[in-house]
């Protein structure tokens, strides 16, 4: 396709690497994410799939002795921002890079205030704006009908999946661009699973999906590109089709692994 | 065996109240207490009021706690993310060395370079006084409040903080709006526990606060706590009316202490009650 028409990548990776304290997890790994997904990063426990995603959105900044090299660029509000180069505020880049984790980590307030507290906190947003979000962002996630009179209920009495779901949704009241997930059906059965997958494949109409998974029937599932963290170091992409068929797919990955 | 030394614990508190109630007893026949609950203390002249160490008690306390509690929180909030974490380690280690710390070092320290210090900035007194009895108290209690608050803290900021961040707020929002409202239980214990060792707390006092029997007008006053009356009373008498009133002034004190325990938990069973309280 001519450069012209292509459109711009949700997120591009430069030349990336990370260490702590000296122990280098990956490095020199270039990568273009589109928008249309979402995008699968697949690989062993351990390869540094879950620090490539929090490299995206500078969640490893906290850690103490991290060191990154290279550059993100992210295509945030319409417009391409060197994430390390401080184009963005950080506290902005994550809330246009919204993060889901592998156990739903809701806060320990009530329904409506996981996700209020962050509207005012990170967009300044309250009253009526904010209440119109928080039913919007309940809806996306499918779960307003579950939840539209318990609002004020801890949210730590709903299941692991409307948690999960919960954690969506207050990720998308803040309106994101793009869509980090980090295993997000680790902790969840099988149907809970499905439910998520099913709106992550709803979302990724609407947002970038970077997506980490351990899961080769949920990769098989769900992804539109297949990033394989080789253990050599750097990404490879495996091509969808391989993955219609389930024998060549986990060849295809055993070799690649 | 937590439960077996909570027991233990509990049967000793009951045991010091009912040590003080049985001596107490005599003031409670023949209107021998209401001499007690007078303003003024001359034994030379048989007054034996104990009020303005009461109130000294309450006052010195609480300015205290003003000066402690707003910093151990603050040095809570520094070590757990406003502040650079390479700071946060050797601020504990100093924080649980203060614990280890004598109280009678704290207060030969301060009357040795806080009260000429007093002295001769305000030019007024001798330098003993509230003050002065109160910035040493507080450094006294600073790390009995601070050890409960970051325990708490230690528990349950990581995880908040990391869920704070991908939301996109900032460390003091994280802090403030998510880490402190689920710390109150601790924030109530703290607050008891250095209320009740700073109104007990007699050797910085009786070093410091001057010990003039009456009630401050000006925080460069002298006073006299209840603890550290008994200290000296008991140090230079045992037979006396002067000596009897000392087993009210414990009654008192530990009633204080009581008193100021079962309002915070109070104020804590009000806050966290009802429907959707947690939000």
């Amino acid at each position: 396709m001519d450069d012209v028409t292509r459109p711009e990548p949700a997120i591009r990776l430069l030349d990336l690497g990370i260490s702590f304290s000296g122990r280098t997890v990956f490095s020199s790994v270039s990568c273009e994410i589109a928008k249309a997904g979402p995008t699968v990063i697949a690989g062993r426990s351990g390869c540094g799939k879950t620090t490539l995603l929090r490299t995206i959105n500078r969640l490893n900044d906290g850690i103490a002795g991290c060191v990154v090299t290279g550059e993100v660029v992210a295509h945030l509000g319409g417009t391409g921002v060197r994430v390390y180069a401080g184009d963005i505020p950080v506290e902005e880049l994550r809330r246009r890079a919204g993060m889901v984790f592998q156990t739903p980590n809701v806060l320990p307030v009530s329904v409506e205030k996981n996700l209020l507290l962050p509207l005012r906190l990170a967009c300044g947003i309250t009253g009526g704006e904010a209440i119109r979000r928080l039913e919007t962002a309940l809806r996306e996630a499918h779960l307003w009908d579950e939840v539209k009179d318990r609002l004020r209920r801890p949210a730590e009495d709903l299941s692991g999946g409307q948690r999960q779901r919960l954690c969506l949704a207050r990720i998308l009241a803040l309106q994101p661009d793009i869509l980090l997930l980090d295993e997000p059906t680790a902790s969840l059965d099988y149907k809970a699973a499905g439910r998520i997958e099913d709106l992550i494949l709803e979302l990724s109409k609407k947002f970038a999906v970077v997506m980490v998974s351990h899961s080769l029937r949920q990769t098989r599932r769900l992804a539109a590109r297949i990033l394989i963290f080789r253990e050599e170091g750097g990404l490879a992409d495996i091509p969808v089709e391989t993955a219609k068929n389930p024998e060549t797919f986990f060849q295809v990955m055993e070799e690649m692994l | 065996m937590f439960a077996g030394c909570a027991f233990l614990a509990a049967l000793a508190v009951a045991f010091i109240f009912c040590f003080l109630a049985w001596f107490s007893l005599p003031l409670f026949s023949g209107g021998r207490l209401a001499p007690l609950f007078t303003w003024v203390w001359n034994p030379m002249q048989n007054q034996f009021g104990i009020l303005p160490m009461a109130v000294s008690s309450l006052m010195l306390a609480a300015t205290a706690m003003l000066g402690a509690y707003p910093a151990a929180v603050g040095l809570c909030f520094f070590m757990h993310g406003l502040g650079p974490s390479r700071l946060a380690g050797p601020l504990m280690s100093l924080v649980r060395f203060m614990t280890a710390v004598p109280t009678v070092a704290y207060g030969f320290v301060a009357a040795i370079l806080l009260t000429p210090l007093l002295r001769q900035t305000f030019a007024s007194g001798t330098g003993y006084c509230w003050l002065a009895a109160s910035m040493a108290l507080s450094v006294l209690i600073l790390p009995t409040i601070t050890l409960i608050v970051d325990g708490r803290f230690s528990n349950i900021a990581p995880g908040l903080r990391t869920t704070g961040e991908a939301l996109g707020l900032s460390r003091s929002q994280i802090l403030l709006h998510l880490v402190l409202p689920q710390s109150r239980r601790a924030l109530i214990a703290a607050a008891a526990l250095g209320f009740g060792r700073a109104a007990g707390d007699a050797v910085i006092a009786l070093m410091l606060s001057g010990n003039a029997a009456r009630v401050p007008h000006s925080p460069l006053d002298s006073m006299r706590v209840l603890a550290a009356h008994i200290a000296l009373v008991l140090a230079t008498d045992s037979q006396s009316e002067a000596y009897a009133s000392l087993f009210a002034c414990g009654l008192l004190l530990f009633a204080v202490i009581i008193a100021v325990n079962a309002v915070l938990r109070l104020l804590d069973r009000e806050s966290s009650g009802g429907p959707g309280s947690r939000g």
